[in-house]
């Protein structure tokens, strides 16, 4: 009997222990940044009276990857960098800002919460997709930075005149400057002509809210499975975009219930969930299966590319570092008769099209895109929906606000003034030789001079993109329509996700009727909008 | 003497666990909260954050909903349980089987209650699919008046096995010769327990109410699980305004209504202890 109970007893203990050391492994998951050093950032950086700005990267990140999570966080912390490198060579040290790091976005939202909660928090705060902005704007938790643009009189003082106004207002809540732009990307997909040919669309056709039951009519009728955009996500941005269209935050109020409404969101509802082949799975990009794209995404590399539409991208294709004359002249010759014969009339002027047969050869010669993307380069663009004929829309990506409770509000004033600056504005958007993470982006940089500059260097004068003919590059016509864009939004991933995810999950694969959707979107951002 | 006062302090000393962890998890939060209601923005705001909430319709609206909620649903679910207790309070032996089939609904989890009732109540769920069958159209139970219907009954479903069984330990408690003296004088039954049976069983009533009123706090788990995080106006409650003002970092909105929500309730346990202080006919 003695015998059973400790043999009993043994038994339990090593389970116990068992069970102890799985818990222990479990726990012992390995971080990119610690806790630790999250902290002894901070606390040096409150004890030397630095500037702060939190940011993250995922864990997944840990080979330091740039990827669609990590967008910002190379791009910052070289701006961080760079500002730090101005405030030593003019003796400014104290100026300088220091970037406390975070293992996860929500690892930093929630650190972020309980200091603001406490008084405290970062001295600059960046637009991220998580945080409830429309709601800290409200509760005026930044800084209004008008009065400090009004009164700087120095060299380096914002003046807005530069600036498109249309994007600098998004961050103005009731007259006051709550949130400065710093970049903004096109709202644009990416497509073929053999593709637009197929559905009927012409080259540049902006499809709206209104037309697009006609526009796109022979896309839906389409039986074979193709999606409207790459992925599940893309095309669920379609319904919120539409639904964040048709709220004013200002006066919270909302036009869910009308009769276009109804109708658009049906419509929307067909095309987001063409293509489906299970709940939630879609076709992808690689499948040559999507009408439009954002971009190519590989998932090996968890790169996020739109393709040729990038400035150091574009920058890269007119670099000097490769030329012609590195070309066989035999080869180039059978290029130029391809060309100009096959793909193009042959009495078209041959400067015209050099830039394009350039690009041409340059694809050719190294394969480089067509190698990469399976023979599926997308050599046109088209608008995302948009309300109307005229509208060429954006989405601010970055922004930085003040927060209320800093104590260093004039220096992070100084940082994000600096940060608006051309050279700044030129490098983290085009400059290809400052790093390689900003290659695969759409963004651009909010500071016109800088924009132009960057096309200017490619060799895109404005006099060649303000005009654009039918014999226009698709670069051309690219960047004229970047410079014309005249409507900006900022994405309110918070509403997206935490107020109406849920929703239009459930509508988007039929587990509630229009009517409850409707009744219950109403509600739900009612609720939202006066909290 | 010497003797009561050093059990006095071993008293304490035993108590003091206990009394740092009410002063660490309770008192000090509850004092913080109180002065961040007061606060706005870093520096003091008076009672600005109080006459924003009652100005703020989402506030207003929760705190109606949850006051409909209160009113329905706590009485309610009293009247029928004490029913039920009445009812099988007239059989001898109850067994043990129904002692604990009682208690069934109290311990299954929030997430498989939301499960089922979703599976039956959605828009084209089981109810739904049967009004459909019957030519009834469809009726949105989740998105109209009727949600809050629905957690009233899940409320009820879920606390009513557990205040039977108070009511009916309660009930077997009273002195049967009261009720024979009643019977004997021609009172009725009805008569008898409203007069006698319910004053004196004050102290379980009062005992089941305020269960009745903390599981009232608790049904948010079932709320937050069906409707989510902005449920439809229905069945927008007070803690879904302080659990989303603590999303949006509203810290100030916060605390004040969670002050406001609290005193509420303080007030509503002190009407009640006055009232069975007053009424212990038992004594």
């Amino acid at each position: 009997m003695k015998g059973t109970k400790k043999i009993t007893r043994s038994f339990i203990s090593v389970v116990l222990a068992a069970v102890m050391c799985f818990f222990a492994a479990c726990s012992g998951e390995k971080e990119y940044i610690t806790a630790d050093e999250t902290n002894q950032t901070e606390e040096k950086a409150k004890a030397e009276n630095r500037v702060t700005i939190y940011t993250y990267v995922d864990p997944s990140s840990e080979s330091q990857e740039y990827n669609y999570d990590s967008m910002f966080y190379y791009p910052l912390l070289e701006m961080v960098h760079m500002y730090n490198n101005y405030c030593s060579l003019n003796f400014m040290g104290k100026d300088s800002v220091t970037v406390v790091r975070f293992p996860s976005r929500d690892r930093m939202i929630q650190q972020m919460s309980t200091e603001i909660m406490a008084g405290g928090g970062p001295d600059i705060i960046a637009l991220d997709n998580e945080l409830p902005i429309n709601k800290l704007i409200k509760q005026e938790a930044f800084v209004d930075l008008n009065p400090y643009i009004e009164k700087d009189n120095s060299e380096r003082a914002i003046d807005l005149r530069n600036f498109n106004k249309s994007i600098m207002d998004t961050g103005v809540f009731k007259g006051k400057r709550y949130m400065i732009p710093m970049l903004y990307m096109p709202d644009i997909s990416l497509t073929d002509t053999s593709v637009e040919d197929k559905y009927g669309l012409k080259s540049g056709e902006q499809i709206t809210y209104d037309n697009m039951d006609k526009k796109l009519d022979k896309f839906l009728k389409d039986n074979e499975k193709t999606s409207f955009l790459e992925g599940y996500e893309s095309s669920k941005n379609l319904l919120f975009t539409y639904i964040q269209r048709n709220i004013n935050i200002e006066k919270q109020t909302v036009s869910f219930d009308t009769k276009d409404f109804r109708k658009n969101i049906e419509y929307l509802k067909k095309l987001v969930t063409k293509g489906k082949i299970r709940e939630g799975e879609y076709n992808s990009y690689s499948d040559k299966t999507c009408m439009l794209n954002k971009g190519f995404y590989d998932s090996m590399s968890a790169k996020y590319d739109p393709i040729n539409y990038c400035l150091p991208e574009i920058h890269n294709r007119c670099t000097d570092s490769w030329g012609m004359e590195d070309v066989d002249p035999d080869k180039l010759n059978s290029y130029a008769q391809y060309f100009y014969s096959e793909l193009y009339d042959e009495d078209k002027l041959y400067m015209e099209n050099y830039k394009m047969f350039q690009d041409y050869v340059y694809e050719q010669e190294f394969g480089k895109f067509e190698d990469s993307l399976n023979g599926a380069v997308r050599n046109d663009f088209v608008s995302d929906i948009a309300e109307r004929d005229d509208q060429k829309s954006g989405t601010i990506t970055c922004g930085f606000m003040i927060n209320a409770n800093s104590k260093f509000k004039d220096k992070a004033y100084e940082f994000i003034k600096y940060s608006l600056c051309e050279r700044m504005q030129r490098y983290i958007t085009y400059d290809a030789t400052a790093s390689n993470y900003s290659n695969n982006t759409f963004n651009l940089p909010v500071n016109t001079e800088a924009l132009k500059n960057s096309y200017t260097a490619m060799g895109y004068s404005e006099k060649r993109i303000n005009k654009i003919t039918k014999n226009s590059t698709t670069m051309e016509r690219y960047l004229n329509y970047i410079i014309n864009l005249n409507d900006f939004k900022i994405n309110d991933g918070y509403y997206q996700k935490n107020v109406i995810g849920d929703l239009v999950e459930n509508y988007l694969n039929n587990k509630i009727s229009q009517d409850s959707f409707i009744t219950n979107l109403i509600s739900k951002t009612k609720i939202y909008l006066y909290e | 003497m010497k003797f009561e006062k050093r059990q006095i302090v071993w008293a304490y000393l035993f108590l003091l666990p206990s009394l740092l962890g009410i002063a660490v998890f309770y008192v000090i939060p509850y004092i913080m909260c109180v002065y961040s209601s007061f606060v706005k923005g870093g520096s003091f705001a008076g009672l600005d954050n109080y006459i924003a909430i009652f100005q703020n319709s989402a506030f207003l609206n929760a705190l109606k909903n949850t006051m409909i909620f209160t009113t329905i649903a706590i009485p309610s679910l009293m009247i029928i349980s004490f029913l039920i207790a009445k009812f099988l309070s007239s059989f001898k032996n109850i067994s043990a089987f129904f002692r604990s089939a009682y208690l069934m609904p109290i311990v299954i989890p929030a997430a498989s209650l939301v499960y089922v009732w979703q599976l039956m109540f959605d828009d084209y769920g089981i109810i739904n699919n049967i009004l459909n069958s019957l030519g009834i159209d469809s009726v949105h139970f989740f998105s109209s008046g009727y949600s809050m219907v629905m957690i009233i009954l899940i409320y009820i479903w879920k606390n009513c096995g557990f205040c039977v069984i108070l009511f009916t330990s309660g009930l077997a408690n009273l002195p049967k010769s009261v009720h024979e003296s009643a019977y004997i004088e021609g009172a009725s039954s009805f008569r008898t327990t409203i007069k006698i049976t319910l004053p004196l069983i004050t102290p379980t009533t009062f005992f089941v109410f305020l269960m009745a009123v903390i599981n009232s706090f608790r049904m948010f788990r079932e709320s937050f699980s069906l409707f989510g995080t902005y449920p439809n106006e229905n069945v927008y409650f007070l803690q879904n305004f302080i659990n989303n003002n603590y999303n949006n970092f509203n810290y100030s909105q916060l605390s004040s209504s969670a002050i406001v929500m609290s005193l509420i309730f303080i007030g509503i346990m002190l009407l009640f202890f006055t009232y069975e202080r007053k009424a212990n006919y038992m004594e």
